[in-house]
């Protein structure tokens, strides 16, 4: 878990609301005028396991950046070995995929850079996270 | 009928008991071998029975048609001793008022000591398994795995060859939607010096997935799609059937339709002992008159699923 302020270097463009909503108790989200550096102010944001693996996912290429007490540092997001709940599987043919099954998409990391994700399943690929996969609606407890 | 304590002591000698069968990458080669064993001793069986299984049920959850993978495991639970209920048509269950999977295998759950699932959406069986106490069989999820069909292709290879390591097999037809074929590329994996050709048009190649396991686990294959230059190397030739009905695209079946078959002038470079199999049902990439030739198994090869699933069933049930 890491609390601080983040700089985010990526030409993130229209992504800047994904980047809200991922973290979503950032107090303020400012970017630079180029668009490719997004600051934003959080003091008492929590990067926890789930919003990690989102930022991995979404921004491969991000260059992220932590501020702690005035002192700049570099943050690698992190994958684990598997990920449940956090992003749907894109084959509508899945279980996981049936809004009326308690299926939890679940995906084992096959490889981290490029990330390459393989649905517990329907055994079938996950190459690009797609911003659309993350609206993962089904909170069964495990 | 006969209650013999020499097959209960073989089904229960292993740690199978109570497990799901949902790939038939979930047992070793040596849980394979001891259902394979099992199957040698269960043919004596299949005209007339045991009690081994008495007072179990089978619970048959068809969400898609079936011939020969319902019947087999309906026969071979009633040659068992034990009992069947289940439906084969879904539309004759609560699914067509919208019940879930999840809720119709919590009700299996209640009321059998097996469930056999079979169901278009991939992974149904693999969450039948997460939800059920009891053991859960794949028949076939979308096209994924058909890890029974592959226990009897395999089955069906090691009784005609002796063994299954070393064999050459040629894979052929629709390797794309087939999972039959999939689960196939799966199993032989279990075994050493296996020479792999899957023969398939460009449009119907092997999903890359399975590819990449296949990679993982060591073992080597060619891609193709000219069938006349694999079959004089092989000891295996497997034919799949187009799968229509999984083709997202109509088109995607137009223009692959009519893509490869085999004929009996194709066969006459075949190895004397080659053997034509096939997971049935066929359509027209095995004509009625290859059934005449030396090399067709398919039908005996269909047969040999009774004593499997006899094998199969006695291993993992309670």
């Amino acid at each position: 878990m890491v609390k601080a302020d983040f700089i985010f270097r990526v030409n993130i463009g229209k992504s800047q609301h994904l980047i809200q909503d991922i973290l979503e108790h950032a107090e303020e989200i400012r970017v630079t005028k180029d668009k490719d550096t997004a600051i934003i102010k959080a003091d008492k944001l929590e990067v926890d396991e789930a919003i990690s693996t989102k930022l991995a996912l979404l921004y491969p290429d991000a260059d992220i950046s932590v501020i702690s007490d005035g002192n700049e540092e570099r943050f690698e997001p992190d994958i684990p070995a598997r990920i449940r709940g956090i992003l749907n599987c894109p084959n509508q043919n899945c279980i996981s995929s049936q809004p009326k099954e308690p299926a939890v998409p679940e995906f084992v990391v096959v490889s981290r850079k490029p990330a390459l994700l393989l649905c517990v399943y329907c055994g079938r690929y996950l190459h690009q996270a797609r911003e659309e996969l993350f609206n993962v609606t089904k909170k069964i407890p495990s | 009928m006969e209650r013999l304590s020499r097959f209960e002591a073989m089904a229960s000698e292993s740690d199978m008991k109570g497990r799901d069968f949902i790939a038939i990458t979930d047992f070793s080669r040596a849980e394979l071998e001891s259902i394979f064993e099992l199957a040698d001793s269960m043919k004596k069986y299949t005209k007339s029975g045991l009690q081994t299984l008495h007072g179990r049920i089978l619970v048959t959850l068809f969400f898609e048609p079936s011939t020969r993978t319902r019947l087999s495991f309906e026969t071979a639970m009633l040659r068992l001793g034990g009992a069947v209920t289940g439906f084969a048509d879904p539309s004759y269950s609560r699914v067509v008022t919208g019940e879930s999977l999840a809720d119709t295998v919590r009700m299996a759950d209640g009321y059998g000591n097996v469930i056999l699932l079979r169901h278009k959406i991939e992974g149904a069986a693999r969450l039948a398994a997460e939800i059920a106490s009891i053991p859960v069989i794949n028949a076939g999820d979308g096209t994924q795995h058909h890890p029974t069909q592959t226990l009897t292709d395999l089955y069906t290879i090691r009784n005609e060859f002796g063994a299954i390591d070393g064999i050459k097999i040629a894979i052929l037809g629709d390797l794309k939607h087939t999972r039959s074929a999939s689960s196939l590329c799966l199993g032989l994996t279990h075994y050493k010096d296996v020479h792999l050709y899957l023969v398939s048009p460009e449009e119907l190649k092997a999903k890359e997935e399975v590819k990449d396991y296949i990679r993982g686990r060591g073992m080597d294959f060619i891609e193709t799609d000219n069938v006349e230059k694999v079959i004089p190397e092989v000891d295996v030739l497997y034919v799949t059937r187009l799968q229509k009905e999984r083709m997202s695209d109509p088109a995607e079946y137009e223009r692959v339709k009519g893509s490869y078959f085999i004929t009996r002038h194709m066969l006459e470079r075949a190895k004397k002992s080659m053997i034509i199999m096939h997971h049935l049902p066929r359509i027209d990439e095995i004509p009625i008159d290859i059934d005449y030739t030396p090399h067709a198994r398919y039908f005996q090869q269909a047969s040999l699923g009774l004593p499997v699933r006899m094998a199969l069933l006695s291993k993992i049930v309670e």
